[in-house]
C-alpha cells in the first residue's frame, strides 16, 4: 500500500532552492509508486487536500469522490454514478466532504462520504476490496441510493428459477420498474463491455430499473435501491464483449450458424431462448462445450442449441427451439466476472448457500459408480448387467442396491407429487387471502393473474396425477416396492429362465412408474417456472404487488427444491 | 378392397372451381380410407415459417387412411399398445417412425399385399401395393383438399376448435379420433390430436430442390417429416403447411412420444 503524501505536504517540500527538480523526481517517485501498487493488485489512495477530492484505484477500477462530480466508480470503460437519497427520496445534490477510514477487510479501504440532499446531511461509508467490489454502508439519513449507468437489459438472477429479463423496450412508460429481486440483480450495460452487479443481505430492500423514455437508444437509466438500512455490494465485470445480444434470424432455422460474437473469457455463459410446446415464456440454456443432442420429454430430440467452439459461439435453432426474438448472452458462473463470481465475493453467497441446503440430489446408496442413475440409463444399467454372463454374479450387490436406488427414487417422487399438490393448495388459499385483504385496484389485478396461473398449475398437474389411475401415491409406492422386492429376488439366481420376468419388471420401473413420475414434475416445473416469471414481470408497473410477487417466486422456490422433492 | 361405401362429390377450388368425386372404400380388414384424385397444388405457405416456401407440386391418386391409426387397430395388427393415455378409439401414441412403418408391413401382410418396407434398410418401396406413410407433399396435399388457405377451412384460428384437437381444448392429452369435423374430402383428424409421421426426410430447404412431380422426400437425413400438430400445439403449429421433425427411431427413450401417431397410405393403381 502506499499513500500520497497531500498537496500540502509536497507544497513545503517545494520551497528547497531546486524545486523544479525536486518536484520532477517526486512525480516520478509518484508515479513509480502508483504503477507498483495498481500493478501489485493494492490499493492506491490519491487525497487531494485542497479540494477534498479522495481517488482510490485497484488493479480493475477506480472510486473518485470529488465534490464537483460526486461518487464515480469504474472500470475498464464502464462508469457508474452513485448518488444517495434521503428517506422522503430526496438525491443528494452535493458531496460535503469525504475521509479516508479503517476498511473492514485488512486489505481494503475505506470512504466516510457526506452529502447533503436539499440541505439535509446524508452519510454513507463505501469500503472497497482489493479486487474492486464496493460495499456501501448507509449511514446518517440515507435511506438508499441510486446507481446511474445504461442499463440496456436488466437480469433478475433467478437463483433455482429461470433468469428474468427487463427488456427497455418492453417497458416504455415514464418512471420506474419494479423488480421483485430476492438478493441480487445485475444489468448489462451498453455497449455490451460491463455488466452492474449488486448484492445486498436479507432485509425489506426495495429495487428498481429508472426509465429513461427519451434516451435515443432504449435503455434504463440505472437502478433505484431502498437498502432498509443493510449493506449493499456493488462491482463492474467488464470485458470487451462480456455480454451479447443477437437478434434471431428467421433464416436460423435448422442450420449451424456462427455468430458475430465470441465470448472474452471462458465461463459458463447463459441466455434465454424459448421452447416450443413447452412454455410461452423465454427458459434459460447454457452454452454446451460442443454441439451435441439432446432429448426431453414432450419435446423430443434436438441440436442443443448453444455451444462454443473456443471462443466461437454457434447457435443452433429448431422447430424445438425456433429463431424468434433475440438471445441475450451474459457470464452466468464459472469466472471472476461472472454473475456467480461476484456473488461469492460478498457475504450474500452464503446466506443463499443456507437457503439452499438440504436441497440436491440424494445420496447415493453407496459410493460406487453407476448406481444412482434415474430411469432410462438405470435401468438400461440393470438390463446390461443382469444379462451378461460373468458380470450378474460380481456385481450382485451392485444389482440389489441399483434396485432399491430405483426403488426408492419412486417414493421420493411420490413425497414430491405429494407435495405439489400441497403447495397448490397453500398457494390458492394464500392469494386468496390476499385478495379478501387488497382493496386497491391494481393490486388485486395482479393477484387475479395470479390466480390464472396457479390454475394452470393445478390443471397441468391434474393431467398428469391421471395417468396414474386409481393409484394412491402410496398405493403406487407400495406396486413399485413389490416389484422391486420380485426383481431383488430373482436377482439373487440370474439366468436365462428368469430374464423374461426381469425384463417385464424393469419395464414396469420405466413405463408405469418413471414416465408417469417424472413427467409429472416437469409439467409441475415449467409451469410453476413459467408463473415465477411472470409474477416478476407483472408486478413492474405496481410496486404495491412487489411483496406478492417475491412470496409467490420464494414459494415456487421452495415448492421446486423443497426437501421432498429430490 | 371392398369398394364405394360411400361416393361423395366435392365442390373445391384450385384455379377454377371443379367438381372432384371422393370415394371411400374399406380394406380387407375393414379399416375405412377414401381415395385420393391425384392433382396440383400449392406446397408450404410464404406467410409461414422460411422452411415452407409455396411452390407447385403433383401428386398421384393415391388412399389415405380417414383416421389417424387408433389404439384398437394398432392393437389388432401389433398385438400391442404402447400408448401413454389408453383408449381404444383414441390414436395409437407413443410411436415413433419405425414402429409405424412396422406397423405399415404387418397391416400389408394381414391384407394380403407386399410391404412397402425393407425394415433393414428403412426404405420404402413405392412401387409396392402395401401400405406405408405419406409423403410430406401427399400428407398435405390431402390435409388441404384442394384449399390454398392456412386451415383447411379457411384462415380463421377461432374456428380450428370445430376441426382440430389442440392445446386450447384437450385439456392437456390426446383425444378420440373422428370427434372434431373433417376436411372436405372427409379426413377426420388431420389437424391436431397427435402429430403424423410422414416417409419423409426432414431438410429445412426441401422444397427448393424438390421435384415437381410427387417429390419423396431427400435420400437421407437425421429426422423424419411430421404434420399436422398435436393435442398441445399451438394454432401455429396446425396449419396445414407447417412442418415438423423428430428423430426416426430412438431406442433409449423411455417416456415415449404421446404426442406422435400416424395414419397410412396406399398407391392407387387404377387407371
Amino acid at each position: 500500500m502506499k499513500i500520497y503524501e497531500d498537496r500540502e505536504a509536497r507544497g513545503a517540500e517545494c520551497q528547497v532552492r531546486n524545486a523544479d527538480y525536486v518536484q520532477r523526481a517526486m512525480f516520478l517517485c509518484v508515479l513509480l509508486c502508483l504503477v507498483t501498487t495498481v500493478l501489485s493488485g493494492e490499493i492506491a489512495v490519491q487525497r487531494d487536500a485542497n479540494s477534498g477530492d479522495v481517488v482510490l484505484e485497484g488493479a480493475r477500477w477506480k472510486a473518485e469522490f470529488r465534490k464537483s462530480e460526486g461518487v464515480v466508480f469504474s472500470s475498464a470503460e464502464q462508469a457508474l454514478r452513485v448518488v444517495p437519497f434521503t428517506t422522503d427520496g430526496t438525491e443528494a445534490d452535493r458531496l460535503v466532504s469525504c475521509e479516508l477510514k479503517e476498511a473492514t477487510s485488512p486489505d481494503g479501504k475505506a470512504v466516510h462520504a457526506r452529502f447533503s440532499a436539499g440541505g439535509k446531511p446524508i452519510e454513507a461509508v463505501f469500503s472497497f476490496s482489493d479486487y474492486g467490489t464496493l460495499r456501501l454502508t448507509p449511514g446518517k439519513g440515507m435511506a438508499g441510493l441510486y446507481v446511474r449507468c445504461p442499463v440496456a437489459v436488466g437480469v433478475l438472477p433467478g437463483q433455482r428459477l429461470e433468469d428474468v429479463l427487463y427488456l427497455p423496450e418492453q417497458h416504455t412508460g415514464p418512471g420506474q420498474v419494479h423488480v421483485p429481486a430476492e438478493n441480487w440483480f445485475a444489468g448489462l450495460l451498453q455497449g455490451g463491455n460491463g455488466i452492474l452487479a449488486c448484492a445486498w443481505p436479507q432485509g425489506a430492500q426495495v429495487l428498481s430499473l429508472i426509465a429513461e423514455a427519451d434516451a435515443p437508444e432504449a435503455r434504463f437509466g440505472g437502478l433505484r435501491i431502498s437498502l432498509d438500512g443493510k449493506d449493499l455490494f456493488v462491482d463492474i465485470l467488464a470485458a470487451p464483449g462480456i455480454w451479447h445480444r443477437e437478434p434471431l434470424e428467421l433464416s436460423y432455422l435448422e442450420k449451424d450458424i456462427e455468430i458475430g460474437w465470441q465470448r472474452p473469457f471462458p465461463a459458463t455463459y447463459r441466455t434465454q431462448l424459448l421452447m416450443k410446446g413447452e412454455t410461452t415464456t423465454p427458459r434459460s440454456f447454457a452454452f454446451a462445450d460442443r454441439r451435441r443432442e439432446e432429448w426431453r420429454p414432450e419435446t423430443g430430440a434436438f441440436v442443443w442449441p448453444l455451444w462454443f467452439d473456443g471462443p466461437h459461439a454457434w447457435i443452433h435453432l429448431s422447430k424445438r427451439i425456433p429463431p424468434k426474438g433475440a438471445a441475450v448472452i451474459y457470464p452466468a458462473e464459472g469466472g471472476d466476472d461472472t454473475l456467480m463470481g461476484f456473488l461469492r465475493r460478498t457475504p450474500v453467497a452464503s446466506l443463499i448457500r443456507e437457503r439452499n441446503e438440504g436441497t440436491g440430489l440424494p445420496k447415493r446408496p453407496r459410493d460406487a459408480p453407476n448406481v444412482g442413475y434415474n430411469a432410462c440409463w438405470g435401468t438400461y444399467l440393470l438390463r446390461r448387467t443382469l444379462y451378461t454372463l460373468g458380470v450378474q454374479e460380481r456385481e450382485k450387490v451392485f444389482l440389489r442396491e441399483h434396485t432399491d436406488y430405483l426403488a426408492d427414487r419412486v417414493a421420493r417422487i411420490q413425497m414430491r407429487n405429494t407435495a405439489y399438490a400441497q403447495f397448490i393448495e397453500a398457494m390458492r388459499a394464500t392469494l386468496h387471502k390476499h385478495l379478501a385483504t387488497e382493496k386497491t385496484g391494481d393490486v388485486r389485478s395482479y393477484l387475479e393473474q395470479m390466480v390464472l396461473h396457479l390454475d394452470r398449475v393445478e390443471e397441468g398437474h391434474a393431467r398428469k396425477m391421471e395417468l396414474y389411475g386409481d393409484h394412491t401415491p402410496q398405493a403406487h409406492i407400495e406396486h413399485v416396492n413389490r416389484n422391486a422386492q420380485r426383481l431383488k429376488e430373482l436377482l439373487e439366481t440370474p439366468s436365462p429362465e428368469v430374464y423374461a420376468e426381469c425384463e417385464k419388471l424393469i419395464d414396469e420401473f420405466n413405463r408405469l412408474s418413471w414416465g408417469h413420475d417424472e413427467s409429472t414434475g416437469m409439467r409441475f416445473s415449467m409451469l410453476t417456472r413459467e408463473w415465477a416469471q411472470a409474477a416478476a414481470l407483472a408486478c413492474a408497473d405496481t410496486p404495491a404487488a412487489v411483496v406478492y410477487a417475491q412470496e409467490i417466486r420464494a414459494a415456487i422456490c421452495d415448492a421446486l427444491t423443497g426437501a421432498p422433492s429430490w | 378392397m371392398h369398394r364405394s361405401l360411400s361416393v361423395c362429390l366435392i365442390l373445391f377450388c384450385f384455379g377454377a372451381p371443379r367438381a372432384v368425386a371422393i370415394e371411400e372404400v374399406a380394406t380387407p380388414s375393414g379399416v375405412a380410407m377414401v381415395l385420393l384424385p391425384g392433382g396440383t397444388f400449392t406446397m408450404g405457405d410464404d406467410n409461414g415459417e422460411v422452411d415452407e416456401p409455396a411452390h407447385k407440386v403433383s401428386v398421384s391418386p393415391f388412399y389415405m387412411d380417414k383416421l389417424e391409426v387408433t389404439q384398437e387397430e394398432y392393437q389388432r395388427v401389433m398385438g400391442d399398445n404402447p400408448s401413454k393415455v389408453k383408449a381404444k378409439k383414441n390414436p395409437v401414441e407413443q410411436v415413433r417412425w419405425s414402429d409405424a412403418v412396422r406397423y405399415c408391413n404387418a397391416r400389408s401382410r394381414l391384407d394380403g399385399l407386399e410391404p412397402a418396407y425393407d425394415l433393414k434398410t428403412w426404405a420404402c418401396r413405392f412401387e409396392a401395393d402395401g401400405y406405408r406413410l405419406p409423403s410430406e407433399a401427399e400428407w398435405e396435399y390431402a390435409a388441404r383438399a384442394g384449399t390454398d388457405t392456412p386451415y383447411f377451412f379457411g384462415d380463421s384460428e377461432a374456428k380450428l376448435k370445430q376441426h382440430a384437437w389442440f392445446k386450447d381444448n384437450t385439456g392437456g392429452k390426446p383425444r378420440p379420433v373422428r370427434q372434431r369435423r373433417p376436411n372436405a374430402w372427409g379426413l377426420y383428424d388431420m389437424l391436431g390430436n397427435v402429430w403424423e409421421w410422414c416417409n419423409d426426410f426432414y431438410k429445412v430447404d426441401y422444397y427448393l430442390e424438390s421435384p415437381a412431380k410427387d417429390p419423396r422426400g431427400p435420400e437421407s437425413g437425421e429426422k423424419k417429416v411430421l404434420r399436422g400438430g398435436c393435442w398441445n400445439s399451438t394454432p401455429d403449429a396446425c396449419r396445414v403447411a407447417y412442418r415438423y421433425n423428430e428423430n426416426p427411431g430412438y431406442t433409449d427413450v423411455c417416456f415415449g412420444y404421446d404426442i406422435y401417431g400416424f395414419r397410412c397410405v396406399r398407391k392407387h393403381e387404377g387407371k
